[in-house]
């Protein structure tokens, strides 16, 4: 079991570096985990399909970005807050946009955080780190079950 | 009270009759007087001629008395002795030439002695035999009534005188004959007035002398008894009565004194009358003439002024029976004239006002109606212009109910039926029917209810044909429709093109910013990794850094835009005060640095969206504090005013570098710059975003500036309730 891991939803390759640039920055890139679309992000999270083979256990942070292929952000967001099992799993969601409705429609489906991403990269980077500190250490999450 | 009507020329014989009654009167009673004075003055005269013929008789018989008396003392008379006769009796006769005869009797009435020769062979006695035996038993003076003469066959009185001897006793009797058909006892016939008749009347109406054909009346009776009886009853006196022509006459009467005898003076009445009457009937004549003068010129007047006055009614009746051409002539007295030509001036007056209200009438509706108490129709009069539905006049008899419509439905009809029982006034009734092609024509109709002295006699109206008003009604009806089907597609395409918009939107605020922060991100990364390799590389470097930076900026602005215009408005109460300080702080670093002088008056509450009025006071304020960074001391106003029209704005005042007001509309275009980019930074979107806001609001937004003196904008709000 890896412990503390970051579960990165991302399908933008440039956004996916410049995010791990800026962990690297504090020393969270190892651990995070990065997938490229919605239906990634639950086969992650319940170990199916490319994740078959995934130690168990939930990453301590998801950080989502609402704008993907296949399955987008709201989606994941509102199956993973409806399931008993992964709600607990605490989701920032990543966007480029600031507006209204996404943000409300966000937190109606019980998102963590909202970030819109910053455009100045020192911003973005001071941003994506806090955010990951924070989850992962300051954050105490309930102890998993069994 | 009233006088029965009187016609013109009735009240003009009335006038006329008023006038000359009295005077007739007057003039009768003035020629009745004279007359009266006339009749008593010819009474006076018969009187007195009566009187005067007594008198001269009296004088008359007394004459002949002293001479019988003087006579009778003559011894020869007294001798009574018919041999030896006085010679004296002849020449008395010549003494008195109306006297026949004297001559003396004896006590047997035996003829002794006559002036006059007797008849020779017989011895005659007198004839009155009363009269000797009334002397003989009383001796005196006597009068015989009229005798037929024994000595000269004519008619005669005697004046008888007893004859005595010396001793007194009767001898015999000496007397006078008088012979009636000469014997005149009356004034001369000069002092009579014309036509005076004189007759003497012994006691039992026998006449004894008449100052006319004396002879056909001697011894004759009065012709009228009743004068008799009158004379003889009043002794003296006058009286009328017929004259022995039959004329009426006045009479004088008068008894001879010491006689039974009586005087009858006469004069006949026309003679005395004759002239008061001719002078009566000369007046009658003048005064008939004058009143039929009179009469005939209020008949003349009244004809002048009947005349025009009937042809004055006769032309007011025609007017009134609907002759409008009715005129009449000027003329006749000037008042009438006047009548007649104001008349004349009525009758134009109400032709042209009729003519009016007809052409008025014809322009405003097509067909004016007429109905009976019963509803009938008893008139319909087309316009020039009207195509009527029938050409016959069918409908006239009818009620409108009973023509055959095809709208409104029976409810409709019996809704019109009660309206017109309860004799309202109606406006604009709808009907339709079918003309005699079967056209479908719609029909308006107004009326008014009639009434004759408060009696309800039936409606009066007009009519106009709405058949294509209506069908053109109709015809909008259907482009209505059709153009709300059409704005209904039109709307739905419109709302496809704003989701179409918001995804664009959408995708511009993900997919634009993304690459945009990728190129900044993997800038910074590449200075991490290897710094420029010298100055014109780090300036490269830098203005990557700056490009991106502004594409960003672009990029908010434009979405800020795109926001201010597409999220709901949510209105409620925003209080500016507090607004107006958040932006403030909101906008401390870009003041970093600089002596700003904030002068921010007490704001009210006000009703609008308080996220897009931060919109809208964030560009005002950052541009006021942009366009005002030269100034080494800028001064930023914040404040409330109220305008002329009654709105209230708020403004925001700055002593910057201002605006030409030559450019003032192009302040709120997008990308609409004033001042160059070099100068002061800025998208050029600002402004615009406060206008959509300001419009969004219904406020309006302005702005005021002259270069290099500052700007002032301002923006009208609605102040809430209750706010100051």
């Amino acid at each position: 079991m890896t412990a503390g891991r970051i579960l990165l939803a991302e399908d933008n390759a440039n956004d996916v570096e410049l995010t791990l640039a800026a962990l690297a920055q504090h020393n969270l890139a190892n651990q995070v985990d990065v997938v490229r679309d919605g239906t990634e992000v639950l086969d992650y999270l319940l170990r199916q399909g490319a994740h078959a083979a995934r130690a168990a256990g939930d990453p301590v942070l998801i950080l989502l970005d609402l704008k993907m292929p296949k399955m987008d952000g709201f989606d994941v967001l509102r199956r993973i807050k409806s399931d008993a099992a992964l709600k607990q799993i605490p989701v920032v969601a990543l966007t480029s946009s600031r507006d209204g409705p996404d943000v409300r429609q966000c937190y109606e489906l019980g998102v963590n955080a909202y970030v819109a991403k910053p455009v100045k990269f020192e911003e973005f980077a001071r941003a994506v780190s806090q955010l990951g500190l924070f989850w992962m250490v300051l954050n105490q999450v309930p102890p998993p079950k069994g | 009270m009233r006088l029965l009507p009187q016609t013109i020329r009735g009240e003009l014989a009335l006038l006329a009759a008023v006038i000359a009654v009295p005077l007739l009167a007057l003039l009768g009673y003035g020629l009745l007087d004279r007359a009266r004075g006339e009749m008593a003055q010819a009474e006076a005269v018969a009187r007195r001629l009566a009187e005067n013929s007594a008198d001269r008789l009296a004088d008359y018989v007394a004459t002949l008395r002293v001479t019988l008396e003087s006579v009778a003392r003559r011894p020869l008379v007294r001798a009574m002795d018919a041999a030896r006769c006085d010679p004296r009796l002849a020449d008395l006769v010549d003494l008195y030439p109306r006297v026949s005869s004297f001559i003396t009797v004896d006590r047997e009435g035996v003829i002794l002695c006559s002036s006059r020769p007797l008849p020779r062979d017989r011895m005659l006695r007198i004839v009155d035999e009363n009269l000797l035996r009334e002397m003989l038993a009383r001796p005196r003076l006597l009068v015989s009534r009229p005798i037929v003469s024994r000595v000269t066959g004519n008619w005669i009185v005697s004046v008888v005188q007893p004859v005595t001897d010396e001793a007194g006793a009767l001898v015999g009797t000496v007397s006078v004959a008088t012979e009636l058909a000469s014997w005149e006892p009356f004034p001369p016939p000069e002092a009579l007035p014309g036509g005076a008749l004189i007759t003497v009347v012994t006691a039992d109406g026998t006449i004894i002398a008449h100052s006319q054909q004396a002879g056909n009346w001697i011894s004759k009776r009065l012709w009228d008894e009743g004068l008799l009886g009158r004379a003889l009853q009043a002794r003296a006196g006058v009286a009328r009565a017929r004259g022995p022509s039959g004329v009426e006459h006045i009479y004088g009467f008068k008894p001879v004194a010491g006689l039974p005898w009586m005087v009858l003076a006469g004069i006949p009445e026309d003679q005395v009358l004759g002239p008061a009457r001719e002078r009566l009937m000369r007046t009658v004549t003048l005064v008939a003439l004058t009143v039929a003068l009179v009469l005939a010129l209020s008949w003349g007047i009244g004809a002048r002024l009947a005349g025009p006055v009937g042809a004055l009614a006769g032309a007011v009746r025609a007017r009134a029976e609907g002759d409008r051409d009715v005129r009449l002539p000027v003329e006749g007295p000037r008042e009438l004239a006047q009548v007649a030509a104001e008349f004349n001036r009525m009758a134009a007056t109400l032709q042209s006002e009729e003519a009016r209200l007809r052409d008025l009438n014809e322009l405003s509706s097509d067909f004016s109606w007429e109905t009976d108490a019963e509803h009938r129709f008893t008139q319909l009069v087309h316009g020039q212009r009207f195509r009527p539905v029938f050409t016959d006049r069918s409908d006239l008899g009818r009620t409108r109910w009973e023509m055959p419509s095809v709208a409104p439905d029976a409810e409709g009809w019996k809704a019109y039926r009660e309206m017109v029982e309860a004799r309202r006034e109606f406006r604009d009734f709808h009907f339709a029917r079918r003309d005699a092609e079967g056209r479908v024509r719609h029909f308006e109709v107004s009326g008014k209810p009639l009434f004759a002295e408060g009696r309800f006699v039936g409606y009066r109206g007009s009519g106009v044909d709405v058949t294509e008003r209506v069908l053109a009604q109709e015809e909008l009806a259907r482009l209505n429709r059709e153009l709300e089907s059409r704005v209904r597609e039109r709307t739905a395409q419109l709302e496809e093109a704003v989701r179409e918009l918001e995804a664009f939107s959408y995708s511009v605020s993900h997919d634009l910013r993304a690459p945009v922060r990728h190129i900044d991100g993997f800038l910074k990364l590449l200075e991490q990794e290897s710094p420029p390799a010298n100055e014109r590389a780090a300036g490269y470097l830098a203005k990557i850094a700056d490009s991106s930076r502004r594409m960003t900026a672009l990029i908010e602005d434009l979405l800020e835009l795109s926001r201010s215009t597409r999220d709901p408005l949510e209105i409620g109460e925003v209080a500016l005060g507090p607004l107006v300080e958040e932006v403030v702080r909101s906008l401390a670093p870009d003041c970093a640095g600089r002596r700003i002088e904030w002068r921010i008056a007490p704001l009210p509450a006000v009703l609008g969206d308080r996220a897009l009025l931060r919109v809208l006071i964030e560009n005002l304020l950052s541009n006021a504090v942009k366009y005002t960074r030269g100034r080494e001391s800028a001064r930023i106003e914040v404040g409330l005013e109220r305008l002329e029209g009654g709105d209230t704005a708020v403004f925001v005042r700055d002593n910057g570098v201002g605006f030409d007001m030559r450019y003032r509309d192009k302040l709120f275009g997008v990308f609409q710059r004033l001042h160059g980019e070099e100068e002061f930074e800025g998208t050029g979107i600002g402004l615009a975003t406060a206008r959509r806001v300001a419009l969004r609001h219904q406020a309006r937004i302005w702005g005021e500036g002259e270069p290099g003196r500052g700007a002032t904008f301002r923006f009208t709000v609605r102040p809430a309730e209750g706010s100051a």
